[in-house]
């Protein structure tokens, strides 16, 4: 009888909730109660690649981009709800973090590379600096279990959302019941980030053809340098081809970090990080795994004459060193100036001022 | 936890609903076509150490070495359980996955409805997690991050696990920790258990039984016998998981086939 009485008064607060227009403003993920979630369609632009991402287990859906996206701006992810997904991936800063070189989370933990953008995900195969998660799906479990991160228990995270009425209805919503598993909000979130795409920026509509827009000319200039010095590892039109390269930074001894071989133990693969998107590039500073550089002159000059080759003293890691960077990548300062120009025509408001993107205040 | 009281049996429920369709889809070149398929098979799993049962409350074990040890948590995955009939034709129970842990007794009891009647002579199963699903990204069930046996650094199940603790041991506390995984090409440490189950009969609206034993001694014995002075800890792919697998691959024997 009691119980309810509870459910009844959960109900009611739902349907008051659902019934009134300031809360639901904008917000599909509960209104529709009953009814089978809307499917949503992602445009995606012609001529690129087929993503990687297999969405045939989890069709886009309204409910579920609006579920994802509630889950990543809400701070109880974490273990003391400090710490959202939003709170290291900021839109403004292409889903990267602002002014920080290293990732940081709960109780003022800081990790040991910086926090990577998120856009275009679904065209990638592997993810982290290192490569070692296989799968979008299973990206997010990551940071939210990291001690350095959001350090959450898995189980904890799915029994607290279970046990809150408005997670159930979104569950609801989304997936068709109230039940919440990890694999529910992990297909949430990968439907949320699915959405984090971006290709409506300059460079874009000037690849397209659109009327009235072509490059300035210091803007062309820049597009050639980069054509001829950065386009084998930024490959058009994702502007990375998702390898994983010595580039051939010196080693910090206090972070120590080897890199991909950590996951693969393979000697070759010593320091060895994922090549980022210049997408955007910026408006994510600072740059490189470990963010050492804020300026985007300093990887200029990094390119420029700043490469190591010998970054270990062991024999055996000493020639990882990517080939094409042999002998650096010379650029002159009026190269540098041109590469910037162009660099700031990868900026895309469709990403950065997406307003289906941005963060929602929850409570 | 969670785990022990709720979750266990439902792991092993839904792939067994599922079984119906799963094993008329089965392609695999000897499967039986299934006509008539409600008989029941029960593994019934316990675990020793040696001679000795498993106690997860602090029994001293020694090794092969003559290093005493303790074991604290105990769990590995299997699946595709398939039995072979005297002719060694087979029926496969496909993609299902169980999750078996010292400390859940459900979790020992594995119930594999909607199996044909009839004579079988061999039962072979996997430990671990098949190479596709560890790469097809948030899973459910028995395959559920949320039970600690997914690594969130570097992806892919943990397909066994050992931890104990050893005064030998160099770690922080002393502590043992196994746990053996690795999906991709030499890394690959799923393996098969086949095993003789001799007089094994199934019949319809009736469940029949084999009783399995698994000796975690066999992680640690020869050859190679390993000391946990040298080896106490392993957490990744690798040569190490590997050696891992092929030793606690020999870890089960048949104890009893026929009813209860």
């Amino acid at each position: 009888m009691r119980t309810r009485f509870i459910y009844g008064c959960i109900f009611l607060a739902g349907l008051i909730w659902a019934l009134s227009p300031a809360c639901r403003k904008g917000d599909a993920s509960i209104r529709s109660g009953q009814d089978a979630p809307e499917p949503y369609e992602l445009i995606l632009p012609t001529g690129w690649p087929v993503p990687v991402y297999d969405f045939s287990q989890n069709s886009l859906t309204k409910q579920g981009i609006a579920l994802g996206r509630y889950l990543f701006y809400d701070q109880r992810l974490s273990k003391d709800s400090t710490v959202s997904c939003g709170f290291c991936h900021q839109q403004f800063a292409a889903f990267g973090h602002f002014d920080h070189s290293l990732s940081h989370g709960i109780e003022g933990r800081i990790g040991t590379r910086t926090v990577p953008t998120l856009f275009n995900l679904i065209w990638k195969r592997s993810f982290m600096w290192d490569g070692g998660v296989n799968n979008l799906e299973i990206q997010p479990l990551t940071p939210i279990t990291d001690p350095n991160e959001m350090g959450q228990d898995l189980g904890t995270l799915v029994r607290n959302l279970q046990s809150d009425a408005g997670y159930r209805l979104r569950f609801k919503a989304a997936f068709g019941t109230e039940e919440v598993t990890s694999q529910r909000i992990f297909r949430a979130l990968t439907q949320f980030m699915a959405t984090m795409v971006s290709f409506n920026s300059k460079y874009d509509s000037v690849m397209r053809q659109a009327p009235g827009v072509q490059f300035t000319l210091e803007e062309q200039h820049g597009y050639e340098i980069f054509q001829q010095k950065c386009a084998a590892c930024h490959k058009e039109p994702l502007f990375s081809d998702f390898s994983y390269r010595n580039n051939g930074l010196s080693k910090i001894p206090a972070l120590n970090d080897i890199g991909r071989m950590k996951i693969t133990n393979n000697a070759s693969d010593y320091m060895k990080f994922g090549v980022p998107s210049l997408r955007n590039v910026l408006k994510s500073s600072p740059y490189m795994h470990d963010g050492r550089f804020f300026d985007i002159y300093l990887v200029f000059d990094h390119y420029d004459r700043g490469i190591v080759e010998n970054a270990s003293q062991d024999p055996a890691l000493r020639t990882t060193l990517d080939p094409l960077l042999k002998n650096g990548l010379p650029l002159n300062v009026a190269e540098k100036r041109a590469l910037y120009f162009f660099l700031n025509t990868l900026t895309d408001p469709g990403l950065i001022n997406n307003p289906s993107l941005s963060e929602i205040l929850i409570r | 936890m969670l785990y022990r009281s709720v979750c266990i049996p439902r792991i092993i429920f839904l792939p067994a609903m599922l079984l119906v369709i799963f094993a008329a889809c089965s392609k695999q070149k000897k499967t039986t076509i299934i006509t008539e398929q409600n008989a029941t098979l029960q593994l019934n799993i316990s675990h020793v150490v040696g001679a000795r049962p498993l106690s997860l409350s602090g029994v001293s074990y020694q090794n092969e070495v003559g290093e005493a040890y303790t074991i604290s948590a105990f769990k590995y995955y299997i699946g595709n359980v398939t039995l072979y009939y005297p002719d060694e034709k087979s029926v496969t129970v496909a993609d299902t996955y169980f999750l078996v842990s010292e400390d859940s007794a459900a979790s020992k009891k594995i119930i594999i409805n909607g199996l044909p009647a009839g004579n079988f002579s061999r039962l072979s199963f996997r430990i671990g997690v098949d190479s596709a699903r560890n790469n097809s990204g948030a899973q459910s069930g028995a395959l559920d991050p949320v039970y600690g046996m997914f690594w969130t650094w570097n992806s892919g199940y943990i397909m066994a696990k050992v931890e104990g603790n050893s005064p030998v041991s160099m770690q922080p506390d002393h502590q043992l920790q196994f746990h053996i995984g690795g999906y991709v090409g030499a890394q690959n440490v799923v393996r098969t258990v086949m095993l003789d189950v001799p007089g094994l009969v199934l019949r319809s609206n009736e469940a029949n039984g084999v009783s399995l034993v698994a000796d975690v001694s066999k992680w640690f014995s020869g050859p190679d016998p390993v000391s946990f002075k040298t080896l106490s800890s392993w957490m990744t792919p690798g040569p190490v998981s590997v050696m891992m697998a092929d030793k606690y691959k020999r870890m089960f024997s048949v104890v009893k086939v026929g009813n209860q």
